[in-house]
């Protein structure tokens, strides 16, 4: 019976020390005060462009600390901890409660909204066009320019869908890549379509990466260059912008614009030149920031907008598209259309 | 707690049954399957403890005459979700592989409460891996790959079930084993302090980004490895075994430093590849 009793001791012994895993189980303390703190000093040590914007996040720390009380709502908690984070003026930051979301879009208020989609729709695509992959396209200007609306770069671009484009328009005096509110998505699309813009590898963008908590605390630069693949498209190219082409919408047009035979018509992009990270809060919430920045290759970032080559506006009670026409005229004329 | 809890396993193995022991040797290939209850304490892109369920597969080789080597692979995978917090329904899909390899010379002290002791030198790899399932923008990998050296220790007991039922045999037909092991030296690899490699923006880029690493010298790569097996030795020289490994792994990187804990608890069914001894 005693040995009975050690076996089961040894297994006892086996089954306590599990517990032993309460040594990673330690909670975060996850008062309001203590939530908010930690957000502010993750953004403190991870947001990547305070110097480029001037933004003094110790004063901003004192504005809006003496706000947290324990007794406040959640509901106005999160309100505050969004005010904060707008703080920013990032369209890349944003917080998220079990509930709710919040996203800072300032980077097209007061801007002209360039862009009508039901102008496209009827004007220029006479319905809805053809739908190759994530691309809606169809032939303007009596079949010599091939125009391609890429809404989101979510939507994954294939080689044999650009190879079909390419080809599908080969007859024509030249391309328009609308990228237009264009919110975004993952950068690899970029050079997809970028690839197929040069015959020789170009350098097209610089990164740096936080590497520590100091403000300006960033890698060395690392240069991307692109290689280039598949068809080769020689003709003449406009990628057209608005204040809501944004992040990789944004990358794109700095891509575009080291490629030879490649304009920018439209307005600045909205920028969003900073990969987002994110990380949890110790109530369970989630923000997210700006932890890197993308430069161009002459080490300029545009983090607050990439420039068009040329600025052109739309007024949408004309029935047309400006920005379309004066691409179209870029193309076909070599000049503008006054 | 952790501290408390090993030699007070260690005293009940000591006291199964201090018999003579004459291990007459094995040549074991392994294979087993278990469950494993995992919990890691990310600070890359999270900054709670996460816990949950798995699935582990273990798959080793084991020769032991008059000393002993043993190599190992151990692999699980599972789902992890906050701990203690149900509001929150992130999930994080985790694996975990572990490869090892020792040899161990038996220690001189062999009436130490009629036990044997080994004592050796070990190689491991590890590699583990969080993937966040969370809307956490681009940072949604956390990992940690380790090339260690350390110690192993082996404390092993043969007895029959004899001193547990009169009515039984006395042929020695179950066996206990406990390993320890702890590394020395190691490389450490961890993501970089945002989570991003400095590739990322690179055509065809990985999330991986091996150049940042560190080296520890005992400090700061923390990972005891605990195992504990009971095997029932069959006459046709094969064997069966329930094991039970605890492994803590903790890194200690200039930031972002992580905390796991492995358990496993499995089955095994051992082939021996010699012919069984009398």
């Amino acid at each position: 019976m005693k040995k009975i009793a050690n076996l089961f001791l040894i297994f006892a012994g086996l089954a306590s020390l599990g517990a032993c895993e309460r040594a990673v189980l330690d909670q975060p303390p996850s008062s309001k005060k203590d939530v908010f703190n930690f957000l502010w000093k993750s953004i403190d040590e991870r947001y990547s462009f305070f110097e480029m914007k001037h933004i003094d996040w110790d004063s901003v720390y004192t504005v809006y600390e003496p706000k947290i009380t324990e007794t406040m709502s959640e509901e106005a908690f999160f309100d505050t901890l969004s005010l904060l984070i707008d703080e920013l003026r990032d369209g890349h930051s944003g917080i998220n409660s079990f509930n709710n979301g919040h996203q800072n879009v300032c980077f097209f208020f007061n801007s002209p909204e360039n862009f009508n989609e039901r102008i496209i729709t009827d004007f220029y695509f006479k319905g809805y066009g053809n739908r190759t992959g994530a691309f809606q396209h169809a032939h303007i200007r009596h079949r010599n320019i091939g125009y391609i609306y890429y809404g989101s770069f979510s939507e994954d671009v294939t080689d044999e869908d650009m190879e079909y484009i390419l080809d599908y328009y080969s007859d024509a005096m030249g391309l328009i890549i609308d990228v237009r509110n264009n919110f975004g998505g993952t950068v690899e699309n970029v050079y997809d379509i970028a690839c197929h813009f040069t015959n020789e590898p170009v350098t097209v963008l610089g990164s740096q990466l936080k590497i520590g908590p100091g403000h300006e605390d960033f890698t060395n630069i690392t240069y991307t260059t692109i290689e280039p693949r598949g068809t080769f498209w020689t003709k003449p190219v406009i990628v057209l912008t608005n204040r809501k082409t944004y992040s990789a919408g944004s990358i794109f047009s700095l891509v575009m614009s080291q490629m030879p035979s490649v304009m920018v018509v439209g307005d600045t992009t909205g920028g969003g030149l900073g990969l987002p990270i994110g990380t949890e809060l110790p109530n369970g919430w989630q923000m997210h920031c700006a932890g890197s920045r993308i430069l161009s290759p002459e080490g300029v970032c545009y983090e607050l907008g990439v420039p068009p080559d040329v600025q052109q506006n739309m007024d949408p009670e004309q029935g047309y598209d400006d920005i379309i026409e004066k691409a179209a005229d870029i193309i076909m004329f070599g000049n503008y259309r006054d | 707690m952790r501290a408390a809890l090993l030699p007070l396993l260690l005293a009940s193995v000591l006291s199964v049954y201090a018999g003579d022991s004459i291990p007459c040797g094995y040549n074991f290939l392994r294979m087993g399957i278990g469950f494993t209850k995992n919990s890691v304490l990310d600070q890359v892109n999270t900054c709670l403890p996460y816990t949950g369920p798995g699935i582990g597969i273990s798959l080793g080789y084991e020769r032991c005459r008059k000393n002993c080597i043993e190599v190992g692979n151990d692999f699980a995978f599972g789902t992890l979700s906050p701990y203690n917090l149900p509001e929150y329904d992130n999930q994080v899909s985790f694996y975990y592989d572990n490869f090892y390899a020792k040899y161990l010379w038996r220690l001189p002290i062999h009436k130490f409460f009629g036990l044997n002791l080994f004592a050796g030198p070990e190689i491991r790899i590890q590699f583990g891996m969080r993937i966040n399932g969370a809307a956490l923008a681009n940072s949604v990998l956390a990992y940690d790959f380790a090339t260690s050296t350390g110690v192993a220790l082996m404390l092993t007991r043969d007895f029959s079930l004899h001193c547990l039922f009169k009515k039984a045999g006395d042929r020695k037909c179950i066996s206990v084993s406990a390993k320890l092991s702890h590394p020395l030296l190691a490389m450490v690899h961890t993501p970089p302090y945002i989570g991003m490699p400095e590739n990322l923006l690179q055509q065809n880029a990985s999330l991986f980004d091996l150049s940042n690493h560190y080296e520890s010298v005992i400090n700061r790569f923390i990972n005891p490895d605990f195992c504990l097996s009971l095997s029932y030795n069959m006459k046709n020289g094969n064997a069966l075994a329930l094991h039970y490994r605890y492994s803590y792994f903790a890194t200690y990187p200039e930031y972002n430093p992580t905390k796991a804990a492995y358990n496993y608890f499995g089955f095994s069914l051992l082939f021996n590849l010699k012919k069984p001894c009398s």
